[in-house]
């Protein structure tokens, strides 16, 4: 074979072969696909993050089915909850008894001994002994007459003496007509003065009672000191011994503050958080403080929040994961 | 021996005949009750094993439960891997072994090593969730009701439903999803409790004590035996309200004095989305060798029964959400139907170059026989009826026919040739003992071209084997059939007959062909120089094809990958759902989308409630164009959704790369380490670099942190101050969340939990978790918060093992391009931009890699079976320069191959480089019939070795050259135009490559072939 031939086969075996190399090399662009890149490109991101703002789109919006709404003012105290027992007052029955017989004996010994103590003046028929007997009767009657008394104190708590002894029977009386109750209030870690007013029932039926003072005895479960109440009407109709109802003191000031839905928050970062509108358009996450629940939500008192300010109250949960999503702008 | 089968055929030619009939006739019956399916089993042996336990974190899932059971699993016999999860309350381990494993005995291996591990007390015994197929699925169905509450619609699929389904045959195991689980709630008042002086542990103690069912037994009497009913336990609400939690001398109190019993909904851990509306769904498994289509009627027909009485009560069902007997149909029904095709394309050409319907015949029944042998060897082997095999079969059509072709094409023009007063038996033997020695040769080589693929191992074993044993099986029968009963019935029909002449067409193509033949023998140098280029260009052209391991299957069903962010609540889940299902269902050629989330009980997905899973169906009318359309269409959808992560696969892609890599995405990169926080750091690099690689799609992270969790920190001088200790704060926190287990109810046709645990408006504020009170053992009673600091964290909600390391895992799916490119450019970037602290090192998975492992089983096994091929044609033909001359026909069929793959798009998947081991063998088929020709007219019929006898042995093989030629692109062509529908998606590109090597390799054999022989075959 001639060299020209030989040259020309190789010539053309060579052009086959980059014809076939070209045609089956995938290009370096565009490939199919690329337009499609290319919109993706041009639309994320969809969410963007710029110093803690969150952009969305129109379109994300719409998809992310965010929600706003003003957030409503509201006044909280800070309160403490435990709870109330009706005791049994068959012991103070049985005292009052012992104060009424005491009381009786002491009038009736003191009436003796004046009238010794006369008669002994005007020497007639009354000895010096009898006059000392019948006064030391009337020092001993007194003195069970007090101790009637400090049994009240003894065995029920000093709240329930600041009564009266007086009154003591009267209560006694109310209480066996169902008129009134006793309560002793345990909440812990709350301190409960005389005077102090305490919460007790549930809401609608909840009356406001105030303390009498301290319990005589401490609530061995719950560690508590204890206090008395007394309550009457619904209450006492309900209160029957042994019943044990919820009781919530308000431990400081009362606090101007909003209330957030439990739906808009959302907890991240070893914190719980809002999204809110923010100035420049987007939004951006706020910190609540979730130590005050309610049944409506969470009472955030003042401060990060105020009331007529707009929160996202669906979408919370979307929002939070575009912005982990979301690339960060370079600054 | 060739020589006595042939002639005892003939002699006893009637008794042939009627064994082929009995034998057609038994095989069709027999196959009728064949299993069919739409795969081979592809899933290596696997056992699964789950592990409940309840309230524990998943670090401490992973740390109390997981590692103790990897310790013991990791021992057992046949081991190949062990990956696991470990999420909230559960820990989900799987186990893979060995291939070629018996899989009940490797579950036995490890239902053994499992009775060794030692775990916490209030973890639940491990359990091993049911054998199953390697599809898995067998039907999905969907429940909705406008009129029963989610729970009644739970209880009634649950209890009602669920029981006569998994009755039915091949059904291995039934999940549910969705709906409310009821249970009997005893929501105990914390302040009567405590003043009443009980602790919820005593109320947990007095509830089980009166639900569980204890038996007394029985009297004996003289006569009679007495049995002893006990009474009833607590079954209701009321019942148990009434039970007494301490009696005393000052009055008992009663349940109901400290807390209120009712049924109520137990905490989610899955949920479902039915057409765009919260619903129950079941999803049904397959057993393990069940045939899909037998127990896919068998469900369908409980499903039936009992449809007309969920409707009376106001249930609407969806029975087929997903069904994967659909593909299996459509596939098989198109394959056969191009096998139908093909067949019939055939016929008609025979009778076109035969020109006798009777010569046809002889050559056409020759399809039939070899195709039923085939499957009843595969059907008694144990082997599916599959596309897989089904392909092998119409692959192999070409090569049966061919057997046929090359005997009856000889019988006849011997015939014609032969003197009219000759014995017609002795000139059919001497015909079909000529060409049959050369055509075992042939069937040998051919045999040995495809044991590469026979011997495949793992997932492209699985695949290719079938295929290629079915292959084999075709071709050995078809060798058989061409020595007895080819023989036999030409002499039955042609044994009185002249046989008709040639057209005319073809003898002027004969006479053209041998003008080019002669000047082609002139120049041999030229010949070979063009066969060296083309060689060259074929080499070249190799490595600008791109590849992949399987093309994306045509199911018209999808699966959707969803994952919001973490620590997403089921709520979120279910209301991003309905509104992604609700655009999905907007789309024109969406049938159906039904969404699963989180998990169910020993349940194949163990998932957080973060994760989901949809399954779209298309409409059955939807061709491939529209399939695409559609495809686009939801990722657009998926991708306009805010704040999730998804990917789109299809059902067969999700479970085969499951299979691979544990992953259903198509590239999965593994990080292993100690350090999870360190692995997530090296995973965001990783996750910013692969996005940026051309054609990333569905970029993600496997687990990530932040998932909210309140951390507890106790302060031990407080619980000693209040007499409390860190057992008495679980129990309370578990109490006031999860529930006290207090036993279960057991009624007639169902189970109830009762569990103790608080109202809910005490448990709906993690914060105020401060609150709860914690009894001690002395009968003190404090809140939480006076001895604990409790501060809001993060955590993950998955932790991943893979072989007993820490894993976390990016992966991608692949859009525009081919997979292997892409792993190959993404493999550089993240090497040169990604740095990897110490201890830390990345594995690479998915389908890229099962392709490369593919072809690099596959060169290795065609490297030895090569030189196994060519000691074969040294020996047959006794030197190694025929045995060249007959591969130098290799590179032309590559080179036309190789065209016409690049004319389809220039991906090749393994059912493509399959296609070229066939070709091979098709292509040295015939030059070995040239080579031997040539060498029989020298040895035997005395012809002197020249330029004519060569040319004369071109010519008298271009007939059958041109028919095999034919008849094998005719058996192609409906598959080859088919490529891209379900069932034609490996076979397609297959027979594509065939046919384009086809077109290649006649040039060479009848043109190139001819010259090379004459230069070089006898060298002077």
């Amino acid at each position: 074979m001639k060299p020209p031939t030989i040259l020309g086969i190789a010539a053309v075996g060579a052009l086959v072969g980059a014809l076939a190399m070209y045609m089956a090399m995938p290009p370096a662009t565009p490939h199919p696909g690329a337009e499609e890149e290319a919109a993706a490109a041009e639309k994320a991101p969809a969410a963007g993050s710029a110093l803690g703002t969150l952009q969305l789109d129109a379109n994300t919006m719409q998809e992310a089915g965010i929600e706003l709404a003003a957030l409503a003012p509201a006044t909280r105290a800070e309160e403490k909850s435990g709870f109330a027992r009706a005791l049994d007052l068959s012991p103070l029955a049985a005292i009052a008894s012992d104060l009424a017989t005491a009381r009786a004996a002491l009038a009736a010994s003191q009436s003796e001994a004046q009238r010794l103590t006369a008669l002994a003046a005007e020497d007639q028929s009354a000895s010096l002994r009898d006059v000392e007997a019948a006064r030391a009767q009337a020092v001993a009657d007194r003195a069970r007459v007090n101790l009637a008394c400090d049994r009240v104190a003894l065995e029920f708590g000093a709240g329930l003496r600041r009564i009266g002894c007086d009154a003591i029977p009267g209560l006694v009386n109310r209480v066996a007509a169902g008129n009134a109750v006793l309560l002793r209030i345990d909440i812990p870690d709350a301190s409960l003065p005389a005077g102090a007013a305490v919460v007790v029932g549930e809401e609608p039926r909840s009356v406001l009672v105030r303390v009498l003072g301290p319990a005589a005895m401490s609530e061995a479960q719950l560690q508590t000191a204890g206090a008395l109440a007394l309550a009457g009407g619904r209450t006492a109709a309900e209160a029957q011994v042994g019943r044990v109802l919820p009781a919530y003191v308000a431990t400081g000031l009362a606090r101007a503050g909003v209330i957030v839905p439990r739906e808009a928050l959302v907890r991240v970062d070893g914190g719980a958080f809002v999204y809110r509108s923010a100035r420049h358009g987007g939004f951006a996450r706020a910190p609540v403080d979730t130590g005050n629940p309610v049944a409506e939500g969470y009472f955030v008192p003042e401060g990060t929040l105020h009331p007529g300010e707009r929160i996202v109250v669906a979408g919370a949960g979307t929002l939070l994961g575009l912005e982990r999503g979301a690339p960060a702008e370079e600054e | 021996m060739l020589t006595a089968i042939v002639r005892q055929s003939l002699r006893h030619a009637w008794l042939v005949v009627l064994a082929a009939t009995v034998l057609l006739v038994y095989g069709t019956y027999a196959l009728a009750d064949a299993p069919y399916d739409v795969f081979p089993d592809f899933v290596p042996p696997q056992a699964s094993v789950q592990t409940e336990a309840p309230g524990y974190t998943p670090l401490q899932t992973e740390q109390l439960v997981t590692r103790p059971l990897e310790a013991v699993i990791n021992g057992a016999n046949g081991v190949e891997a062990v990956r696991s999860e470990s999420i909230q309350g559960l820990s989900v381990i799987n186990v893979t072994f060995r291939e070629g494993s018996d899989p009940y005995r490797a579950r036995q291996q490890v239902a053994e090593a499992l009775a060794d591990a030692t775990l916490p007390a209030g973890v639940t015994a491990p359990k091993m969730t049911p054998l199953v197929s390697s599809t898995m699925d067998l039907l999905k169905v969907g429940f909705v009701s406008d009129t029963l509450s989610p729970m009644e619609l739970r209880d009634l699929v649950e209890w009602t439903v669920r029981p006569r389904l998994l009755a039915a045959d091949g059904v291995a195991r039934a999940n549910v999803f969705g709906g409310e689980r009821r249970r009997m709630e005893v929501r105990a008042d914390p302040h009567a409790l405590t003043a009443r002086g009980l602790s919820l542990a005593d109320l947990a103690s007095a509830v089980s004590r009166v639900v569980q069912v204890k038996g007394s037994g029985f009297a004996d009497t003289p006569n009679q035996r007495i049995l002893i009913d006990p009474g009833r336990s607590a079954t209701t609400p009321a019942a148990i309200s009434d039970t007494i939690v301490r009696g005393g001398p000052t009055g008992s109190v009663s349940v109901g004095n400290v807390a209120e019993v009712l049924e109520a909904a137990a905490p989610l851990y899955g949920d479902a989305i039915i057409m765009g509306r919260p619903g129950v769904l079941m999803t049904l498994s397959s057993q393990y060798g069940a045939n899909t289509l037998d127990a896919t009627r068998a469900l369908e027909a409980a499903l039936a029964e009992l449809i007309p009485a969920l409707e009376r009560q106001g249930v609407k069902v969806y029975p087929a959400l997903h069904r994967p007997a659909n593909f299996v149909e459509n596939a098989l029904a198109g394959i056969e139907r191009d096998l139908m095709i093909g067949a019939v394309l055939i016929a008609l050409v025979l009778i076109l170059f035969l020109r006798r319907v009777q010569v046809a015949l002889v050559a056409f029944v020759s399809i039939p026989l070899s195709i039923v042998t085939t499957l009843l060897v595969l059907n008694a082997m144990g082997q599916s009826i599959n596309v897989m095999t089904l392909g092998g079969l119409a692959v192999a059509l070409g090569v049966v026919i061919d057997d046929a072709i090359v005997d009856i094409e000889n019988i006849v023009r011997r015939l014609r040739d032969a003197p009219p007063d000759a014995d017609r038996l002795t000139v059919i033997e001497a015909a079909s003992v000529e060409v049959r020695a050369p055509v075992v040769y042939a069937t040998f080589v051919l045999a040995l071209t495809m044991l590469p693929v026979i011997l495949l191992t793992d997932l492209q074993g699985a695949f290719f084997a079938p295929l290629g044993v079915a292959f084999l099986l075709a071709v050995l029968a078809s060798l058989v059939v061409a020595m007895t009963v080819t023989p036999a019935l030409s002499l039955l029909l042609l044994g009185n007959r002249n046989p008709a002449h040639e057209p005319v067409l073809l003898e002027r193509f004969k006479a053209w062909h041998a003008g080019r033949a002669a000047a082609s023998l002139d120049h041999p140098e030229r010949a070979a120089w063009a066969v060296g280029l083309i060689g060259l260009a074929a080499i070249a052209l190799t490595f600008a094809l791109g590849s992949e391991l399987l093309p994306t299957f045509r199911e018209r069903h999808y699966v959707l990958g969803v994952t919001g962010p973490p620590g997403a609540s089921f709520d979120w889940m279910r209301t991003t759902g309905e509104q992604l299902s609700k655009r999905l269902l907007a789309i024109p050629e969406v049938l159906s989308v039904e969404e699963q989330s989180g998990r169910a009980e020993a349940g194949e997905d163990t998932w957080p409630p973060n994760v989901g899973e949809i399954h779209l169906r298309l409409k059955d009318d939807v061709d491939a164009a529209a399939e695409d359309d559609a495809l686009k269409k939801i990722r657009e959808v998926l991708d306009s959704t805010p704040a999730i992560q998804s990917e789109a696969v299809t059902f067969l892609g999700d479970r085969i790369g499951e299979s691979l890599s544990g992953e259903t995405a198509q590239v999965a990169i593994s990080m292993f380490g100690n350090d999870l926080d360190t692995l997530d750091r090296v995973a965001s690099q990783v996750v910013a670099v692969l996005g940026q690689v051309p054609g990333a799609a569905d970029v993600s992270v496997g687990s990530e942190g932040g998932t909210p969790m309140l951390d507890l920190t106790l302060d031990p001088s407080a619980m000693a101050l209040h007499g409390v200790d860190s057992s008495d704060a679980a129990d309370a926190l578990r109490a006031a969340f999860l529930g006290l287990p207090a036993g279960q109810i057991s009624l007639a046709d169902r189970t109830l939990d009762v569990v103790v645990t608080l109202p809910p408006e005490l448990r709906q504020d993690p914060e105020a978790i401060g609150r709860v009170l914690v009894r001690g053992g002395s009968g003190n009673a404090v809140p939480l918060g006076t001895i604990a600091d409790v501060s809001l964290g993060s955590a993950r909600e998955l932790i991943a093992h893979d072989d007993g390391q820490r894993r976390q895992v990016v992966t991608a799916n692949v859009t525009g391009r081919d997979v292997s490119g892409f792993v190959a450019e993404a493999k550089r970037r993240i090497g040169a931009d990604v740095t990897l602290p110490a201890g830390v090192y990345l594995s690479w998975a998915g389908a890229a890699e099962g392709e490369s492992a593919a072809t690099r089983q596959l060169v290795n096994h065609v490297a030895l079976t090569a030189i196994a091929m060519v000691a074969l044609l040294v020996l047959a033909f006794g030197g190694l320069r025929p045995a060249l001359i007959i591969l130098a026909g290799l590179p032309m069929a590559v080179f036309g191959g190789e065209i016409a793959a690049v004319l389809v798009g220039g991906v090749l998947s393994l059912g493509g480089v399959v296609g070229f081991i066939t070709l091979f063998g098709i292509t040295a088929r015939n030059a070995i019939l040239l080579v031997s020709h040539v060498d029989h007219l020298v040895a035997v019929e005395k012809q002197q070795w020249s330029r004519e006898t060569v040319l004369r042995a071109t010519r008298e093989r271009v007939t059958p050259i041109i028919l095999t030629a034919f008849v094998t692109s005719l058996a192609l062509v409906p598959l080859a135009v088919e490529a891209g529908e379900a069932g034609r998606e490996i076979q397609g590109p297959m027979a594509i490559v065939i046919l384009g090597g086809l077109v290649s390799s006649l040039i060479l054999t009848l043109l190139l072939l001819p010259t090379l022989i004459w230069r070089w075959r006898h060298v002077k």
